[in-house]
This record gives C-alpha cells, structure tokens and sequence, in this order.
C-alpha cells in the first residue's frame, strides 16, 4: 500500500484573498476534501471543511452575536491558514504521512513529485489506509449484523426482545459484529446530531442517556463479543435502513409480525436480507 | 481468530469532564491530553463528546468586536453542553479495531468504547493514524 492509493487529485484552487464564506461554499463541494490555497500564484496550503469552518463565526449565538456581518465579510481564506503547508513526497510511506499530519493542526498535506503537486492526501484517506490494513485480518461471510429494538425504557417489549436474543445468537454463531439500533421518533434530530436545541434541550438529552442506558441493561453481558449501540431521531424504518447502510449490514433482525408496516418497509428497501422474528 | 479488537487498541483511561464542567475545563483537557475529544460524564456514566474542531468552530473569529482576553474567557464560561455531541457511536471493547475505523471514517466522530455502561475509551482519527505510524511498514 502507497500513498498513491490513497490521495487524491488536487480539485479546487483558492486564492488566499478569497472571501471565507466562498471558501467554505467550495470547500463542501469538493470531492477531494480539500481546496488547494495559492499566495500570488504560489500553493501555500490545502484547506478541509474543518479548518474552514474553525475559522468562520463562533457556532455558539452567545458569542456570534459580536461578530457583525460587516466584519464576518471581510474573513478572508488567511485566516484559515494556519501554518507553512504540509507536503509528503510521493514515495514516503503512509506512517510518515500520519505522522506529518499528526505533527500539526492541519488537516491535509500536498504530495509531490519532484517539484509537482500530484495530489493531495486528508486524514480522511488516511483512516481509508487503516481499515484496508486492520480488515486483511477481518472475518469474512456473515459480518455485521444489524437489529432494530423498540422502546428499550419499557420492560414490554417481547417483540424486541426476542428480535435482539435471535440477533445475538447469530452474531456469536458467525463472530459478527452486532449493531443494536433503536430509534426515536420523539426526539429532536438536532438533539442526536449533537447540538443545543431551545429550551427542552437538556429533557431531551436526559431522555437520550436514559434510552442508552435502558438499551445496555436489555442487551446484558454480552461477554466478548462485539456490540454497538446506535441511537436514532426521526423516522424509523428511515432509521434502521440508514443504520443498516452505515454499517454495511449483512443481515438485518427485526421483531413483530412479517406483516407489520415496519417489517413490510424495511423489506422492500433493505439493501440485505431481512430476517423477521 | 485473531482480529485486533478496540480493547488491545486501548492504552489509557480516556479523558473526560463532568457534565457541569465548562469550556475552560475542556480546553485544559485538551491541551493536557491531546486526542481528538474529551468524553463527558455524568456520575461516571457516559453522556457525550466534545469534539476539539467543535471547540474550535465554537471559538469567535478574528470578526469578533471582543478583544482577546474577552472572547477566551467568554467561550470558557460556556457550559460544555453546548456544543456536546450526545448522540455519537459507541461499541463493546471486543469491537474489531477495523469496525472501529469504519465508524469513525463514516461518522466522522470519534466513538466511545463502553465496558457495561463504564467508559474505557475513546477512539478518534488522530488514534488511529497514529497506529499507522507505528504499525511495521511489512504489514502493508
């Protein structure tokens, strides 16, 4: 494995001068994951969406409210930049890549050949680097398994528990990883995506550790195997599939009649077999 | 099998700040433990990260009419909760390692490593590019 399978080609060139909010337009459109910076013509850096958006206004209104938008305008791509680029010539190995881009808070390097840039390489591609080595040593077959549990505050739930029992005694027949979603139509989107929302914030946040923490107890000692929990907003057949596609499911377990508008609609558009229990 | 799991990936206890805590506390952590997030716990239990680019995008920009001292100690009163993330990933400590990498690559969160509803870790980018810096070039 080489640096070269795994960075990408140099996309979108800004100008240091730029307005900061162009920057933080383009920088979202680029696949690469990083804008390229040039200083009169010379590349001075690359910039991800994070570095953008560190130097944009505070996220918190507290502290937003004192930057005026007459002076945000003026936020130039300067003040992105944070220190001399990263570069990583072309045939170093990817350690020393990580190494560069752990040395310093920026978050993509140039690659080089000779004098060239010929790509450009983010953290991002980096973590591609390490699943593809830490997953030569993974099982293969039945993988991931997925089951959606249903009100695990509430001890009256059969129908998930069964679905969650079936779930882990396939998951330690093949040495699969389990993902145990629940989703809560209820709660605030803007809550699980992290964020502060009004008032009832802190009700719901205390509803979402409680949901985690009922969640644990019905799953028990689930003694060596591996188990993730992932807790949900929104729709939940919505849910369980975008679940199931961020985990790459090979199987997904879900309780109630085959019937049911859940188990019919997680049918029709699960990407892998479903198994109804 | 011999699948690398998060639990021999974990060597420290991870850092964490009290749900009561504010900004400042977090930004110490921060400085003093590097990593990626500091965990935030509620009488031991785990409710929440907070990532350090969020800290940073949190922090006012070179717009602000506050001078220096004002915007530092203005953010560091902010209470933690306000830019927590309370729904992130979190995963068994026998998790594979590569699972571990997938979540965080497609999140792009760092995860929670949960023992029973006890915290053992936290895992982010920065940890793991730094496995890749040490893991023998011979395995690639």
């Amino acid at each position: 494995m080489s640096i070269k399978t795994f960075m990408r080609s140099p996309g979108r060139t800004l100008d240091i001068r730029d307005h900061l909010s162009d920057a933080a337009r383009e920088v979202r459109l680029e696949p690469a994951g990083c804008v390229l910076v040039k200083d009169r013509g010379a590349l001075v850096g690359a910039l991800t969406p994070a570095d953008v958006h560190a130097a944009g206004p505070s996220t918190l209104p507290a502290l937003a409210v004192y930057e005026h938008a007459s002076l945000t305008e003026r936020l130039t791509v300067a003040h992105a930049v944070t220190g001399e680029a990263i570069v990583v010539p072309l045939d170093a190995s990817l350690g020393d890549a990580a190494r560069a881009l752990r040395a310093t808070p920026q978050r993509a390097a140039l690659v080089t050949d000779g004098a060239e840039v010929v790509g450009v390489l983010t953290a991002d591609d980096l973590l591609e680097a390490v699943i593809e080595r830490l997953e030569r040593d993974g099982p293969s077959g039945l993988a991931r398994v997925l089951v959606a549990v249903s009100q695990p505050a509430s001890p009256a739930a059969p129908g998930s528990r069964s679905a969650l029992q079936v779930a882990l005694r396939i998951a330690r027949l093949h040495d699969a990883m389990l993902t145990v979603v629940h989703v809560m139509p209820r709660l605030s989107p803007a809550i699980a995506e992290g964020l502060s929302a009004g008032i009832d914030a802190d009700v719901q946040r205390w509803r979402l550790a409680e949901a985690r923490t009922s969640l644990g107890r019905l799953i028990g000692d689930v003694d060596g195997l591996a188990v993730r929990t992932d807790i949900r907003a929104g729709d939940v057949v919505d849910g369980v599939l975008a679940a199931a596609a961020g985990t790459s499911a090979d199987l997904i377990v879900v309780g109630g009649r085959p019937g049911s508008v859940l188990a019919r609609a997680v049918i029709r558009r699960s990407p892998c077999p479903v198994l109804v229990v | 099998m011999s699948v690398r799991t998060v639990r021999s990936f974990l060597e420290h206890a991870p850092p964490t700040v009290d749900v009561g805590s504010t900004l400042d506390e977090v930004a110490a952590v921060l400085r003093r433990r590097g990593g990626d997030a500091v965990a935030v716990v509620r009488e031991g239990r785990f409710v929440g990260l907070v990532l350090a680019r969020d800290l940073a995008a949190a922090r006012p920009s070179a717009a602000t009419t506050l001078d220096v001292r004002e915007a530092v100690r203005a953010l560091g009163r902010m209470p933690v909760t306000s830019i927590m993330r309370a729904d992130v990933a979190t995963v068994s400590p026998e998790t594979p390692l590569a699972e571990v990498a997938r979540l965080v690559r497609d999140t792009g969160v760092p995860v929670a490593v949960l023992a029973g509803e006890m915290l053992v870790g936290v895992v982010g980018a920065g940890a793991l590019l730094a496995w890749l810096e040490r893991a023998p070039a011979s395995e690639g």
